[in-house]
């Protein structure tokens, strides 16, 4: 019905062109100071409320010929006024940079850390990061200089993504105004496709050379300890060293890599294809965890056969980006 | 069916405390004007609020609540018996928002108990405008103002001194921009008409008094008025203010004439002469109509209408604190031509019966004075004069005829019996007369050049009527206490043990030496704030917008509006925005680091934005191998100091602020002999 829609198409129309406003005067930047242009303030509910006392007030001093109560009324007028500076200066001169994302399986929140510092010697308190429905936790920049926030926010797509632009808002001191600001930090993050399982064909398991390759990261046969390294699973972690010594050790092992399982593209049944993808990701998880060496072959990326945690992380990153380049 | 706990927002303890402090301080200069189960009430809320917050107990049910506030309205109404006027109205005003006090789930319920806060403080001023209740509303605001600070602060780590900061800092800009405000925000007038019927009792003049009432006002030390001179301050002996006029006598108690009834004052029955006394009066409320005045007064600034009676009455009751200005002529005529029946009538008008004693003796008198009523008001004076009639403010109780029983039996009494008496006297024969009510006397203020009026300064005295030379004043108690006219001491008419229960008692603190210097340096402040402030009106703004801009016109005032909240906008800006100042110096540490990145960076080393020690050192010492050993201790060095977490017992923390420093010099050290 073109009636209905009318109103729907043109609010699709309005908002397009807000979007277009907004990325023309708000472009997208890895580090955003903000300034006067980029601020946009309104009073609060409560604003409006305290604004309403006010012009009672004032009434009220006019009719009873109080010179005072009028004078009480252009008191609450004026700090009105300096709330909207003030809480206007809590936001301005504040640099807003991109830090990491963290990716995440679809239907997971990805996290997006970003970082606010300080630009001058001021301090700013209380703002909140928001996107769609989440709001972080409150932000004070008053005895460190920098603070980073974590956005978790809810992926529901596989592929790379974009959570544009969110919203950077206080409302302090008063909360009687509302300052916010909408950032683009550029910012992506990866969504591993949803782990779906499904059973996998043993045909498709390929025997390799057996027993003659050694491991370095096998699982089964405990050979030693070495220094903790960032990339190493903390399952592999000897706490009890590390409550005897208070340093991270990774224990070793090694294993005689019997079998190399190749999951492969063709082999996942189904024609829906972020389904497949999912089943993939599935198995993905499901031999790291066993520790069982795997290969990826995907329409136009391979990934050879391996262990470990790098090696799981580059085939999620494949399946993630499959199709999307 | 079990009640629904709702869950409470943490506020945090700041906001808490500030809070409730507000809740005290807002309701407290009210204290005296609601009902006194009120306070109780009040008390109990506050308690269980604490509780609340403390967890121990829960907010009441929401019936149980509605319960309570509808009990606290019908309570207060019937205290009040209206719900009308601004005794009742601030009554059911604080009566809500204590119980909202007990519904504050929300964050929000916390903020509109702030706004509420703002409200209530405000009302203060509907009683009081004087220079102290207004600081001490100031404070109040600095702690409501606090409290909405403290409600936005999420950092918990922060101590109360915090909020109240950054409220001192938010007021201290916005006086700027009220201070235009009131002094050029067009002053516009009612715009609709609000009866502000105050049902408080007040001390002073009222229309219904029996002689004990004035007895009463002279124990009052209460401020009445401020009469501002522009020339000489007059002698005590012509200081009198007159306020009303008491034409009805019953056999016990004296009646004010109903201003509202009488005809208005035909001017030509008036002549003025004389030098004219210019004056300026500072009424404070006194809840009736009337102004005060020495007669023959112009009176301008306040809207009123003179009556044929010359009572300056106003159509709203008064209020609050007045000011207007006054021009006297002592030397006035009225009526000397002749009075209508209807006056005559009026002023000559007794009880039928009663008092036979006084008649007779009246008639008498009369005769003596052969039928000039000038002759016989002064036989009454000397009578009064040399017979034994005492001077005093407990005069003892009097029987059915109270003027025979006063004039010949106690002989004791005050300005009020005398007058009445006198009064009496002279109608009993026929010579119009009535009695005048108002303030006789006023103390000079030795800093400022008016004169302080108080209640016990109150007085009646005497007008009566003479072919030919019109409405004369007689003051019978001049004749019996010439102290009290004379020198416009009430003390020295009294004797000693009169003396220590009225406000001239020694043992009263506002009589100590240095007490009464205080005290008068303290009513000179609020005098100030008075005349220039609380006083500043459409007129007031007119006179100074023309000294200001020469002509007045709506561009020029909007022009001049726009022109000053400009500036002060920009100024308040300026000093949000400029960088506030450091609360911590750098230290030794990180001022030797920063002289080690700028050594760097001139080798073309730079640390990036954000980049850790750790990895810059790794950069700097990949850069400039040679000196990878100094390097990496410098990190180390940095690092340490900066980063050492901070815990363990207080003798712990010494030490390890002694191994600090030592690490510091060593820091400094070594970056002095970095050569990159």
């Amino acid at each position: 019905m073109p009636v209905a829609n009318a109103p729907s198409a043109l609010r699709r129309m309005l908002r397009q062109r807000w979007q277009n406003w907004l990325r023309r005067r708000l472009p997208a930047r890895r580090r955003v100071t903000l300034d006067q242009k980029r601020i946009f303030i309104l009073p609060t509910w409560m604003g409006l409320g305290y604004l309403l006392t006010a012009l009672l007030l004032f009434l009220a001093g006019v009719n009873y010929e109080n010179s005072m109560i009028l004078n009480f009324s252009f008191f609450l007028g004026s700090l009105f006024v300096v709330s909207i500076l003030q809480t206007y200066g809590n936001l301005s001169g504040l640099v807003i940079s991109a830090g990491h994302a963290e990716p995440a399986f679809a239907g997971q929140e990805a996290k997006f850390v970003v970082h606010l510092a300080k630009s001058r010697r001021k301090q700013h308190c209380s703002i909140y990061c928001s996107w769609h429905g989440f709001k972080s936790e409150a932000c004070n920049l008053t005895a460190v200089e920098e603070v980073p926030v974590s956005l978790l926010i809810a992926t529901s797509q596989r592929g790379r993504f974009r959570p544009g632009r969110f919203r950077l808002q206080t409302v302090y001191p008063f909360g009687l105004c509302h300052a916010w600001t909408w950032i683009d930090l550029d910012m992506e993050a990866l969504v591993y496709p949803k782990p779906v399982e499904c059973p996998l064909a043993s045909s498709q398991q390929e025997a390799d050379q057996e027993g003659t390759l050694v491991s370095a990261e096998g699982q089964e046969d405990f050979d030693g300890l070495r220094g903790y390294q960032p990339s190493d699973s903390l399952r592999t972690v000897d706490w009890k060293a590390y409550a005897r010594s208070n340093t991270l050790y990774t224990k070793q092992f090694h294993g005689y890599q019997s079998t190399t399982r190749w999951l492969r593209w063709a082999d996942v049944p189904g024609a829906d294809l972020e389904l497949r993808l999912s089943h993939l990701c599935y198995w993905v998880l499901e031999l790291s965890r066993e520790g069982e060496p795997y290969g990826l072959d995907l329409p136009g990326r391979t990934i050879s056969p391996a262990l470990g945690k790098s090696h799981e992380e580059a085939c999620l990153v494949a399946l993630a980006e499959f199709g999307h380049g | 069916m079990a009640e629904r706990r709702m869950p409470v927002f943490p506020m945090p303890r700041t906001a808490f405390v500030l809070l409730l402090l507000s809740v005290i301080f807002s309701v407290l200069p009210h204290w005296q004007r609601v009902p006194s189960w009120l306070l109780a009430v009040f008390v109990l809320v506050l308690g269980w609020r604490i509780l609340v917050f403390r967890q121990r107990l829960q907010f009441p049910a929401r019936w149980l609540r509605l319960l309570l506030v509808s009990a606290g309205f019908v309570g207060v109404i019937y205290h009040h018996g209206t719900i009308f006027g601004p005794e009742a109205g601030v009554g059911l005003l604080i009566t809500a928002y204590l119980f909202k006090q007990l519904e504050m789930y929300t964050r929000r319920d916390a903020l509109l108990v702030v706004i509420l806060s703002f409200f209530v403080l405000a009302t203060a001023f509907l009683f009081s405008k004087s220079l102290y209740i207004t600081l001490y509303i100031l404070l109040v605001m600095v702690l409501i103002t606090a409290a909405l600070v403290a409600l936005n602060q999420t950092d918990r780590s922060i101590n109360l001194w915090s909020p109240l900061r950054a409220a001192l800092s938010s007021m201290a800009q916005a006086v700027p921009l009220m201070l235009v405000l009131f002094f050029l925000f067009p002053r516009i007038g009612p715009i609709w008409e609000l009866g502000m019927q105050t049902s408080t009792k007040r001390t002073g003049l009222s229309e219904q008094m029996s002689p004990a009432d004035i007895a009463e006002l002279s124990q009052s030390s209460e401020l009445a008025l401020r009469i501002e001179f522009e020339d000489e301050i007059p002698l005590p002996r012509d200081r009198y203010w007159r306020a009303t006029v008491f034409d009805r006598f019953d056999g016990r108690t004296w009646y004010a004439q109903d201003a509202a009834q009488v005809p208005a004052l035909n001017r030509a029955e008036l002549s003025l002469a004389g030098k004219p006394l210019r004056y300026r009066v500072y009424l404070e409320p006194t809840g009736q109509h009337w102004l005060l005045a020495a007669p023959l007064a112009d009176v301008q600034g306040l809207e009123h209408r003179i009556t044929s009676s010359l009572i300056y009455h106003t159509e709203e009751a008064i209020d609050s604190s007045v000011s207007y200005r006054v021009e006297s002529f002592p030397d006035y005529q009225y009526q000397q031509a002749g009075i209508s029946r209807l006056q005559y009538t009026r002023n000559t008008a007794l009880p039928a019966g009663g008092n036979q004693r006084t008649r007779r003796y009246s008639r008498q008198l009369l005769q003596q004075s052969n039928g000039d009523p000038a002759a016989m008001v002064q036989a009454i004076h000397s009578w009064f004069f040399t017979s034994p009639f005492v001077y005093t403010l407990k005069p003892p109780q009097l029987g059915a005829n109270t003027i025979d029983e006063f004039l010949f039996d106690t002989r004791r009494g005050f300005c009020a019996h005398y007058a009445g008496a006198l009064v009496f006297m002279l109608r009993s024969v026929g010579i119009p007369a009535r009695m005048v009510a108002g303030y006789q006397g006023g103390e000079p203020h030795p800093i400022g050049r008016y004169l302080l009026v108080h209640q016990y300064d109150a007085h009646a005295w005497v007008e009566y009527w003479q072919p030919g030379a019109g409405w004369v004043r007689a003051d019978p108690t001049a004749a019996v206490a010439p102290h009290r006219i004379e020198s416009g001491s009430l003390r020295e008419s009294l004797q000693q043990q009169e003396l220590e229960d009225s406000p001239f008692s020694a043992l009263s603190a506002r009589n100590l030496p240095g007490m009464e210097r205080l005290r008068l340096l303290v009513d000179y402040m609020d005098y100030l704030w008075l005349k220039n402030v609380v006083t500043y009106n459409r007129d007031s703004q007119y006179r100074f917008l023309r000294n200001l801009m020469g002509e007045v016109t709506p561009q020029r005032i909007a022009l001049a509006l726009a022109v000053c909240g400009g500036l002060v906008v920009l100024g308040i800006a300026l000093v949000t925005w400029l960088p506030q100042r450091q609360l911590r110096r750098p230290g030794i540490a990180d001022r030797a680091y920063l002289r080690f990145t700028r050594l760097l960076a001139r080798r073309g080393i730079c640390r990036e934005q954000g980049e850790g020690i750790v990895s810059f050192s790794r950069r700097a010492q990949a850069a400039l191998p040679e000196q990878q050993d100094r390097i990496q201790r410098i990190s180390e060095l940095y690092s340490t100091v900066k980063y050492s977490p901070v815990t363990g017992t207080t003798q712990h923390q010494a030490d390890k602020n002694d191994r600090l420093a030592a690490l510091e010099q060593e820091l400094k050290r070594e970056v002095a002999r970095f050569r990159p």
